[in-house]
C-alpha cells in the first residue's frame, strides 16, 4: 500500500492506494489526484477572491466552469432533498458568524456578528449556457460539500491503478476494497474512538466540537443552521454518515447535525443512510444500520 | 575441305572455351573471397569483428530506443485510462444530478451501503469534524 499525506484545501489531505499495476504508475495517479483536489480547491475557495466561486459570489451571475456547474447542481439538488437542512446558499451567514478567512486565520475573538442571514436562496441554473444566476443577497458556500466532492474526485483518479482512499480533511472516498478486506475507517463516538468497516462509497463527519471562535463573547461555529441563519445549537455535536459517496455523506452529515438527535434519527431511517449520532450529553446512538 | 577444318578449328575453340569457363568457377568454388592483395585472413577477421561490433552497438541502440518508446507509451496509456475513467466519473455523475433533487436523495439512499459493521481493525484514516 502507497501512503501519501500532504496539506490541501486548508485541512489534511491523505491518499492512501493497493495497487492492481505498476507501482510508478500508481505514483503517477496519485499526483494526478492531488492535482485534482487542488484544481477544486481553486474553483471553490470562498476564501480566494479568484476563485470562480468568488467571482460568481462577487457577480451574482457567471458563466462557470463545468465542475463548479456539477457541484451547485449536486448542492441544490440536495438542499431539496435535506429538506433545506443543507443549504449552498449560506455565504453570506457564515461570513457574518465570522467565519470569512481560512480557519487558522479567524481570530479567537471578535466584534458582535452580524445580523442572521438564513437560508433559502434562490440559485438558478442555465445547463445549456453554462451560467449561474444568484438571487439578491445570495452567496454560496460550497464548504459543506467541497471536501467530499475533491476526495470523491480523487478517488475516481486513484481508482483506475488500484483500490483506494482518500481523506480530505477527514471526509473519506473508498473505491474497492483494501486488499480482500473493508477498510477500517476511525470515528469518535462520545464513549471514545471506534473504528468502521468501510467496503465501498464515502464517509464524513460533521460537528460543531472543533472548529469553534467567539464573538463578543458568544460562542460560535461554522455550522450553520439554515432555519435560523445562526450557529446550529441542536442536542448532536458531532455526526458521522456513510453514503454512496462522499459529497452525500459530507451534506448529510451536515443535515443531519443541523437536525438534532430526533430528525437526526429519523431522517437515516427514511434516506437508509447509516449514521453515528454523538449528543452533547456524550451518549452515542447508531442509527441506519450502523453496528 | 575447307568447311571442315574450320569446323574443326571453331570446335576446338568452344571446348578449349567451356574448359576456361568450368575451371574459373571450380576455382571461385574453392576460394570465393580471395585475400586482396597485401591482405591476410587476420585482417579480414579483424574487419568481420569490427563490423559485428558495430551492428551490436547499433541492434543495441535501436533495442534501447524501443524501450523507451514503450515505456513512454505505457505511461500515457496509463494517463489516458485514468483520464477516461474521470470523465465516465463526470458523466455517471452528471446524469444522476441532472435528475433533480428527488432522484439524487434516492441515489444516496440506493447507494448507501445498508449496513456498517464496527470493526477491531486498527485504523488507516479518520474521520473527523471537519
Amino acid at each position: 500500500m502507497i501512503r501519501r499525506s500532504l496539506r490541501a484545501m486548508g485541512t489534511d489531505l491523505e491518499l492512501l492506494v493497493v495497487p492492481d499495476r505498476a507501482e510508478d504508475e500508481a505514483r503517477d495517479a496519485l499526483e494526478d489526484a492531488v492535482a485534482e483536489v487542488g484544481a477544486i480547491e481553486r474553483i471553490a475557495s470562498r476564501f480566494d477572491p479568484g476563485s470562480e466561486l468568488s467571482r460568481l459570489n462577487a457577480a451574482g451571475r457567471a458563466r462557470v466552469s463545468v465542475e463548479l456547474l456539477r457541484m451547485v447542481r449536486l448542492a441544490v439538488a440536495l438542499r431539496a432533498a435535506t429538506g433545506g437542512r443543507f443549504d449552498p446558499t449560506m455565504g453570506r451567514a457564515v461570513a457574518a458568524a465570522g467565519y470569512d478567512r481560512t480557519l487558522d486565520e479567524v481570530p479567537a475573538d471578535g466584534p458582535p456578528p452580524g445580523p442572521p442571514a438564513p437560508g433559502g436562496g434562490r440559485v438558478r441554473i442555465d445547463d445549456r449556457g453554462g451560467i449561474i444566476t444568484l438571487g439578491p443577497g445570495v452567496a454560496l458556500d460550497l464548504g459543506g460539500i467541497a471536501k467530499g466532492w475533491a476526495a470523491d474526485r480523487a478517488a475516481d483518479v486513484l481508482g483506475a491503478t488500484g483500490s483506494c482512499l482518500v481523506s480530505v480533511g477527514g471526509d473519506i472516498a473508498v473505491r474497492g476494497a483494501m486488499a480482500g478486506s473493508p477498510w477500517p475507517v476511525g470515528i469518535v463516538r462520545g464513549d471514545g474512538p471506534a473504528t468502521l468497516a468501510l467496503w465501498r462509497g464515502g464517509m464524513a463527519t460533521s460537528g460543531r466540537d472543533r472548529r469553534h471562535w467567539r464573538r463578543a463573547g458568544e460562542a460560535m461555529h461554522h455550522v450553520i443552521d439554515p432555519a435560523t441563519g445562526a450557529p446550529s445549537a441542536t442536542d448532536l455535536v458531532r455526526v458521522t454518515v456513510v453514503a454512496g459517496d462522499a459529497a452525500h455523506a459530507e451534506a448529510w452529515a451536515t443535515a443531519l447535525l443541523v437536525a438534532g438527535c430526533a430528525g437526526a434519527r429519523r431522517l437515516s431511517l427514511r434516506e437508509g443512510l447509516p449514521a453515528v449520532l454523538v449528543r452533547a450529553d456524550g451518549a452515542t446512538l447508531d442509527v441506519g444500520g450502523v453496528g | 575441305m575447307t568447311d571442315r577444318r574450320t569446323f574443326t578449328i571453331r570446335t576446338a575453340a568452344l571446348g578449349a572455351g567451356v574448359v576456361v569457363v568450368l575451371g574459373a568457377g571450380a576455382a571461385f568454388a574453392v576460394d570465393p573471397f580471395p585475400a586482396s592483395a597485401g591482405g591476410d585472413v587476420g585482417e579480414r577477421i579483424e574487419r568481420i569483428e569490427r563490423r559485428e561490433r558495430v551492428l551490436a552497438q547499433r541492434a543495441e541502440r535501436i533495442n534501447e530506443r524501443s524501450a523507451r518508446l514503450w515505456e513512454s507509451y505505457r505511461v500515457r496509456l496509463a494517463a489516458r485510462e485514468r483520464q477516461i475513467a474521470r470523465i465516465r466519473a463526470d458523466n455517471a455523475r452528471v446524469r444522476s444530478a441532472a435528475a433533480g433533487s428527488t432522484a439524487a436523495a434516492a441515489r444516496a439512499r440506493a447507494a448507501a451501503p445498508a449496513a456498517v459493521a464496527y470493526t477491531p481493525a486498527a485504523p488507516v484514516a479518520t474521520s473527523g469534524s471537519s
